[in-house]
């Protein structure tokens, strides 16, 4: 199981904005794949997976302010659960 | 040690850094580094070959990307990571983080946030070994975004007019944060210019660790017989972002590809050592294990330290002996 | 007194005995050898320690200071002279985040003094800075202002014998003055200010030439029975506010004075301070002299309108007397 988190992107971030789901619960991806677009004081950033699976519940609904290192999503490897 | 031995310790060293960086980017991303770090992977032999050929209390002043340069001159894993996450058992007692590494009394005059200022430093420390009339050298550590502003070159006239034992190393991983070092320098050649301060000066391949070694070794020599400073231009690769989360577009995938396939430090000195028989597939791998074992220690030592006593923030400021 | 050491001649004293007494100090800078300084300071030092210890640069301020870092660091105890401390804008990296910080962070110390002739005379806008706010300002640095030969003598000894780094700002306009100097083992504390004059009437709290300043106005003033008390405070870090206070408390009435521009300045800090602590004492307000915030023009008679006189030290110390 892959958590898919926000990043810590710069010396000031403390959390982000959750702007975008693009993968839904129960969706297949694929390693590399955008799982949800996020926005910092800098920029729109995208939360990309590492492994191939399938998307797992949204743990923070699109508006949210998430802090840095907070697992938003996990991919699931094939018979894995939450 | 023997060849064998000392090859192998190389190898692990470098091994280990790039495991090292490789965790402590995973942990700053998680935003459990305060301030994030400058990552050193691919960059591994400049580190552990200039190390290689210092003695153990020969100085070293460094740059904004010093892990590499603080764990090859055997800080342990452990305090780096500490410091890293600002704990008290950190090389710097948790006030440094990953900027500022350094321990004067074992020969680590520090990590610096601004750029080519270790090197200056470097330069002073040759300066106080010549005046000591130790036999001792200095190396100064410095980037190739420090070979465009003037304090380096005020160092480096500095250190020729007065025949110091200072090894300028330039760990050019080739981009100042996201400025490729040709786009911003005039002459495009960095050891004809520094050739020009009338010292020894070369390019090499920084992603070889026995040539940065051998290298280092003999402008030690040249240091240690009274003939002043030398200046190496070491050629190198990082293979993450100036800053822990950069999202560049400065610089393409396939260039760092190239890199990391073709380039590679680590892979290259072992398939070298597997060629010399040097080293065997089941050493190799063991390794890996004790490797991935020292650094999951280092980060579990690290999370149970403590940080620095905020009721502390005032002491060591100064010596308090300007009182009376 | 005429057979007195002068300011430079105090210095000189005190680094010639300290040379002698640990190898490890040597100076470096611009023009030392055969000029001896800028302003003599070290006149006849390189004759007598050889050119390894009196070490002429060139005009490279960054490497200069680098140099003084790194070799403090290595156990080295090296004063870099600058000549005018103007031009330690070229070394101000090296200054403040490098040897104002290392001891916090890495496990050594920066035994390190930057010696320099500050203060303002003549010459214009590039060599009549005021930079004792922002040094003093720094954490990690220290910063002594003698305002006599013996003073410089003993602050240098105290500076020389720590392990920190020290910014010595000696004064222009102070460098031909004359006065007794104390012996090799006379040292001046750092955070010890001096009473220069003693009266009961009013306090004026002041450093460098401006105790000259004071002086003249106290002199008009005793003409007319008014007794004024004038604090040196030597060192401007660390920094003896007990000193002011206590003087404050005798009477209530307090001028600061510098010839710094008075936005932001050392005088603001002690003013700020001194109401702080010690209000209830107040008979009227602190009143703070100082320069205005001008680059310092070459023209006599601007330099004169830039920094106060002694009749603006008289008006305002007339003002404290009038609460």
């Amino acid at each position: 199981m892959e958590e898919v988190f926000i990043p810590a992107l710069g010396m000031a971030m403390e959390e982000a904005y959750l702007e975008k789901w693009i993968k839904q619960e129960g969706e297949a991806v694929n390693a590399g794949d955008v799982i949800a677009l996020i926005e910092t004081d800098k920029a729109q950033v995208e939360v990309v997976c590492e492994t191939s699976g399938t998307v797992g519940k949204h743990r923070f609904q699109v508006g949210a302010s998430v802090p840095v290192g907070n697992t938003i999503t996990v991919v699931l490897a094939p018979g894995e659960s939450e | 040690m023997g060849a064998r031995e000392e090859m192998q310790s190389m190898l692990r060293m470098m091994m280990m850094i790039r495991n090292f960086e490789e965790t402590a980017d995973r942990l700053a991303l998680r935003g459990k580094l305060s301030g994030g770090i400058h990552n050193s992977s691919g960059q591994e032999a400049v580190a552990v070959g200039v190390m290689s050929a210092l003695a153990p209390d020969d100085v070293i002043a460094t740059t904004h990307r010093s892990h590499h340069h603080t764990l090859a001159k055997n800080f342990s894993a452990r305090e780096v990571m500490a410091e890293l996450m600002t704990k008290v058992t950190g090389v710097s007692k948790g006030r440094g983080a990953s900027m500022h590494l350094g321990d004067v009394a074992r020969g680590h005059f520090g990590g610096n946030g601004i750029v080519a200022a270790g090197m200056g430093i470097g330069m002073g420390a040759a300066l106080g070994i010549k005046m000591a009339g130790d036999k001792k050298v200095s190396v100064g550590f410095v980037g190739d975004g420090g070979m465009n502003t003037g304090r380096t070159w005020e160092a480096i006239n500095m250190a020729a007019i007065w025949k110091l034992p200072l090894i300028v190393v330039v760990d050019n991983n080739q981009y100042a944060v996201e400025t490729f070092i040709n786009r911003v320098t005039a002459g495009g050649d960095l050891a004809k210019r520094a050739s020009g301060f009338g010292l020894p000066a070369s390019t090499i391949d920084g992603q070889n660790v026995i040539e940065v070694r051998d290298a280092v070794a003999a402008a030690r020599e040249y240091a240690l017989a009274g003939n002043g400073p030398t200046f190496i231009n070491m050629l190198t690769y990082r293979y993450y972002g100036h800053n822990t989360g950069e999202k560049g577009q400065y610089r393409t995938l396939e260039e760092i590809e190239d890199w990391r396939t073709h380039r590679d430090p680590i892979e290259q000195f072992a398939a070298r050592l597997f060629k010399e028989g040097l080293l065997d597939q089941a050493t190799y791998d063991e390794m890996k294990v004790s490797v991935e074992a020292e650094i999951q220690d280092a980060v579990e030592f690290s999370e149970n330290s403590p940080h620095p006593d905020p009721s502390e923030v005032m002491l060591n400021i100064d010596s308090g002996k300007l009182r009376g | 007194m005429a057979n007195d050491p002068s300011y430079s001649e105090a210095y000189q004293s005190g680094i010639r005995e300290e040379m002698y007494r640990d190898s490890r100090i040597f100076i470096l800078g611009t023009d030392l050898q055969e000029r001896g300084g800028h302003f003599a300071q070290v006149k006849g030092i390189a004759q007598e320690f050889g050119g390894e210890r009196v070490r002429d640069t060139p005009i490279s301020e960054a490497a200069m200071v680098a140099a003084g870092v790194g070799a403090a660091m290595y156990g080295m105890r090296p004063v870099v002279d600058l000549n005018f401390m103007d031009f330690s804008l070229g070394a101000m990296d090296e200054i403040i985040n490098q040897a104002a910080h290392i001891r916090y962070m890495f496990n050594g110390s920066v035994p390190l003094i930057i010696r320099a002739t500050s203060g303002i005379a003549a010459g214009g806008a590039h060599h009549n800075n005021s930079f004792e706010s922002f040094f003093a300002h720094t954490p990690g640095l220290s910063v002594a202002v003698p305002g006599t030969p013996y003073d410089v003598k003993g602050l240098l000894k105290t500076a020389l014998r720590a392990d920190d780094p020290v910014v010595f700002m000696m004064h222009k306009k102070l460098t031909g003055i004359r006065g007794p100097i104390g012996g090799p083992e006379d040292l001046v504390p750092f955070g010890k200010a001096r009473i220069a004059r003693e009266g009961a009437d009013a306090t004026v709290v002041s450093y460098g030439y401006t105790l000259v300043t004071a002086a003249k106005a106290a002199e008009v003033l005793a003409a007319e029975g008014e007794q004024i008390e004038i604090i040196d405070l030597r060192t401007l870090f660390p920094m003896d506010m007990d000193a002011v206070i206590n003087s404050l408390k005798k009477h209530g009435r307090m001028v600061v004075a510098d010839e710094a521009p008075l936005f932001a300045s050392i005088t603001a800090e002690i003013a700020a301070t001194a109401s702080e602590v010690a209000f209830d004492s107040l008979k009227g307000p602190i009143v703070r002299v100082g320069a205005q915030r001008a680059p310092l023009s070459a023209d006599p008679g601007q330099v004169d309108a830039t920094i106060p006189s002694v009749d603006d030290m008289v008006a305002a110390i007339r003002k404290v007397l009038s609460y």
